[in-house]
């Protein structure tokens, strides 16, 4: 039996460089292709009912509520691992083909203790749309087949690729960032369907709410099955993005004015004022998708590196007329806040570097789906 | 079996042919010495004994844990603990299939069964078995608590493969005499049941109060309830639970002025009244031959006293004395200046060192003029003498004064090694002679304070001393046992503890464990037994694959309070 690559390569009818196979991850980070560019955010009005212009202390009321069962009982988070495999030449163009793992993890909190509710892993191929030559309609779907039973990374690895992608070939395009998107896409579509799983399941509720790792800002995408965040909106109800990392050039207010010296200058458990956003890109068929957010700072400055550090970002999608109008109640926002606080500690300082803006729940969720990673030794040579 | 968790071959710590480690939840409690399953290889099982327990967390350092408070804050809470896990080192113990590869990463690990833990102990098919107590496993696993009797092999305690006990642990709460007196009890029965030539009797050194000084009669401090859960675990051994039969009681003589012993003189009554009671005495003319017995404690690098002693066995003028009043007025003769020696080797300082020495102890009422057997005197030797097969003699000595101890401990030891090595004296009164068949096969004798007799700083020529190395070496072939007890077992002497095959470890205080003697024991196991429990012993013996975690029951015989 013949190399996964060499399958590919035949079955595209395209020529192998056997170029070194590396982990993208290895070199630089996982985030940096993917800030969202500043003209895509729409600041609207007031995030919430209550106009407040000063930030709001919420230590008194998290004491107040420490004893009450945890708003957050769920903690989602996705990551994906991403791999330059080959390079291979078609026509007379040299694309790259990259590969990735995927892993999505929903922990599930009761009695203190996190245990794993669902869990989805995807190993995915991406080649360039011109390797589907023909532009056959099943192209991918036979060819993921053909990979997986004449290669040997089945027989010999026990891997399985579970789906080949493609990236768009375009002039003056970074084919490996077109690529790693995909992949990112890929994943982005899995949050989306365990979010939809567990809302069928009806797993949330009011006092069993998720905490997402990451902005609520999707994307409307080309493909998935939930490319449309419009049309799935309502799966957010009782879902809260929570960021460990924003750019400080993005914080505005309604009036578009920039908050960044007002947030890195937050006291210790203050908030700032929610304000509501139309995400552009996320605008579906369905409409508009508003997004009310807000910076919590959860981490004395005195003790952190950075004045970002200790500050997380929260987003909440509006969901009911009332919301989209008016905003969240600012009770709601509050009881977040204060939720959110409470889950300042333990914290993972000298494990996470990004310990100060992480939450404790989330970090051990990423750390499981990490942990499910195939070695990427394993991987690379299994390709 | 319940699965309790998986191995884990780790970068740093990988499983090895000795031991492996797994992790389990942090809310399951295991103990050291509790018996784990492993599948391995060609559907074989390693079996493992707990070892170390550890529990861990992602908390990196103390910082970190100091920072998941609030940085300090002692009131702080949090809504998730942090994740952790105990995990748990285990020692190789056995295969099924003499399989001893490394256990593999992700392998499942269970609880074994009761015939499992047996297995995996080397407890299954004991030849000769003698019960030395009981183990418990998983005790805080109402479904999977086991309760296995544990025998030793007969032959690995008392001979001829191997013999004696030491016992060592601080006084008051190792219950070492408890442990020897059930050991005892095992042995006496098993003896008593048995249709082979075998036989046993056994000398008991009674030390503290009156301890031992009813061991004939059932102990009624016992509530009822308490005595059924005595019983119940008497049975479960296959012991009996009634008090030992056959012994004879022998106390230091005592007059109206100095006392010798803690029994009670209405006890002393009804003993010697039950046939069971005597009183021990030494003569001048029998027992000079022992004094050598009162130098036990005394440095005697030139062997002046040793001379001394061997001079009134033989010298003219003093065999034809006839009590230890006139041998006093003779030594204290030759203890007066310018006064001619009729040995030119000995000095009138050396008899002066002598005399010094003997002064105290032979005004003791122990040293009489003769023995009157209707008021049943003996000699303790020639009660030794006549021991018979099942006997069971105490011997209290727990009033004497070390040195007197020391003496009439010697003297029985003396007597035991004589009557098992033919050599009965023929000068006695009596005359004795034993028919050789009717000796018992072995004599165990049980004595509590080894270190006031085989210490380290005991004088090489200490004649106790001889007599124990005699017995610790040669011992199982004579059929001469020794049980024997100590709270420092690092300081007794190498020879006498090196020839002991069994070694039992009760309560033991953390400066003891520090020793060299306690080096090849795990770190656990040391720190287990300074916890250890009245009634709770860490025991080695060779068919045993590892050390062993045994419990046993309370004496069932009556207790001075």
């Amino acid at each position: 039996m013949r190399r996964a690559l060499d399958v590919l390569a035949e079955k595209t009818q395209g020529k192998s460089f056997k170029t070194k196979s590396f982990c993208y991850e290895d070199y630089h980070s996982p985030d940096s292709i993917f800030e969202i560019p500043n003209y895509e955010i729409v600041p609207k009005d007031f995030g919430e009912t209550n106009h407040i212009s000063q930030p709001k202390n919420l230590f008194r009321f998290a004491q107040k509520i420490q004893g009450n069962p945890p708003l957050f009982s769920y903690f989602l988070d996705g990551s994906r691992r991403t791999y330059k495999i080959d390079d291979v030449q078609y026509g007379k163009r040299i694309y790259p083909i990259v590969a990735g793992q995927i892993g999505i993890g929903c922990c599930r909190r009761a009695k203190k203790e996190l245990t794993i509710e669902l869990f989805e892993q995807k190993i995915v191929l991406v080649l360039p749309e011109c390797a589907n030559a023909n532009r056959e309609r099943y192209f991918w779907e036979s060819l993921k087949s053909a990979v997986n039973k004449e290669s040997t990374i089945n027989s010999k690895y026990h891997i399985k690729i579970d789906e080949i992608l493609y990236y768009a070939d375009r002039e003056q395009e970074d084919y490996e960032d077109s690529a790693i998107i995909e992949i990112q896409n890929k994943m982005v579509d899995l949050e989306k369907k365990v979010v939809a799983d567990m809302t069928r399941q009806r797993l949330l509720s009011q006092d069993k709410r998720l905490i997402k790792d990451g902005s609520l800002e999707y994307q409307k995408m080309k493909t998935g099955n939930y490319r449309d965040i419009s049309k799935i909106k309502n799966n957010y109800r009782w879902v809260v993005g929570v960021s460990k990392k924003f750019n400080p050039e993005m914080c505005v207010d309604n009036r578009k004015k920039s908050i960044a010296a007002k947030i890195a200058e937050l006291p210790l458990y203050h908030r700032t004022p929610a304000f509501k956003f139309e995400s552009l890109r996320s605008h579906g068929e369905e409409g508009a998708v508003y997004v009310t957010a807000w910076y919590l700072r959860i981490r004395d400055s005195k003790y952190t590196q950075s004045p970002f550090d200790g500050i997380v970002k929260v987003e909440k999608i509006l969901i009911t007329d009332s919301e989209m109008s008016d905003g969240l109640e600012t009770e709601e926002v509050d009881i977040i806040c204060a939720n959110l606080i409470n889950e300042r500690n333990p914290v993972c300082y000298k494990i996470d570097t990004r310990w100060a803006n992480h939450l404790y729940p989330v970090y051990l969720t990423e750390s499981f789906v990490k942990s499910r990673y195939l070695s990427n030794n394993h991987l690379i040579n299994a390709l | 079996m319940k699965v309790i968790g998986k191995v884990a071959a780790v970068e740093k710590y990988p499983t090895t042919i000795d031991d492996f480690c797994f992790w389990t939840k942090r809310e399951l409690i295991l103990n050291p010495f509790d018996v784990v399953k492993v599948s391995h290889l060609n559907g074989s099982t390693t079996f493992g004994v707990v070892e170390e327990i550890s529990h861990i967390t992602d908390t990196p350092s103390y910082l970190t844990s100091y920072m998941s408070n609030d940085f300090g804050d002692v009131e702080s809470k949090s809504l998730t603990n942090r994740i952790g896990l105990n995990y748990v080192k285990a020692k190789v113990v056995a295969n099924t299939e003499n399989i001893y590869n490394p256990v593999h990463d992700g392998a499942s690990v269970s609880l074994a069964s009761r015939e499992e833990v047996m297995y995996a102990l080397g407890l299954e098919e004991v030849e000769n078995p003698l019960p030395c107590g009981y183990l418990e496993m998983y005790e805080y696993e109402e479904e999977s608590k086991v309760t296995i009797p544990v025998h030793l092999n007969s032959k690995f305690l008392v001979g001829p493969e191997g013999a004696h006990l030491n016992i060592s642990g601080i006084s008051g709460l190792a219950a070492k005499t408890s442990y020897a007196m059930f050991l005892m009890k095992a042995i006496y029965e098993s003896y008593l049941n048995s249709n082979s030539d075998e036989s046993a009797a056994f000398v008991i050194l009674n030390v503290k109060g009156r301890d031992l000084l009813a061991i004939d009669e059932i102990n009624n401090d016992l509530s009822e309830k308490k005595f059924k859960q005595v019983s119940s675990l008497y049975e479960m051994l296959g012991i009996s639970s009634e008090p030992f039969k056959n012994v004879k009681y022998y106390f230091p003589f005592s007059d109206n002025n100095c006392s010798n012993t803690y029994a009670t003189k209405k006890m002393l009554k009804d003993y010697k009244e039950q046939k069971k009671g005597f009183q021990v005495k030494y003569t001048f003319e029998d027992d000079r031959n022992l004094l050598d017995l009162l130098f036990s404690n005394i440095d005697d690098s030139t062997g002046t006293m040793e001379s001394i002693c061997d001079y009134i066995q033989t010298a003219g003028e003093f065999t034809e004395l006839r009590n230890w009043k006139d041998f006093i007025n003779k030594v204290r003769e030759k203890c007066q200046t310018g006064r001619e020696s009729s040995s030119k080797e000995i000095t009138v300082a050396s008899w002066r060192k002598f005399y010094r020495i003997i002064k105290k102890p032979l005004n003791n009422p122990l040293f009489s003029n003769r023995i009157i057997d209707d008021n049943n005197e003996t000699r303790l030797s020639e009660a030794i003498y006549n021991i018979k097969k099942n006997d069971v003699y105490v011997v209290d000595i727990s009033k004497l004064d070390e040195t007197m101890q020391g003496f009439v401990f010697g003297d029985a030891i003396r007597a035991i090694y004589n009557l098992k090595l033919g050599a009965l004296p023929e000068d006695t009164q009596t005359g004795f002679t034993r028919d050789e068949e009717d000796i018992p096969s072995r004599i165990i004798i049980f004595v509590d304070e080894l270190n006031k007799y085989a210490s380290n700083d005991t004088p090489k020529s200490s004649p106790v001393l001889q007599h124990l190395l005699d017995i610790a070496e040669r011992g199982r072939s004579l059929g001469i046992i020794l049980f024997s007890a100590e709270q420092f077992k690092s300081v007794i002497k190498d020879r006498v503890k090196g020839n002991c095959a069994t070694h039992a470890y009760g309560r033991t205080n953390a400066i003891e464990i520090s020793k060299q003697d306690y080096r090849y024991v795990p770190n656990v196991y040391k720190n287990m037994m300074t916890r250890l429990k009245p009634g709770e012993y860490i025991i080695q013996n060779p068919i045993f694959r590892s050390l062993l975690n045994i419990k046993f029951p309370e004496p069932i015989y009556k207790q001075f309070k």
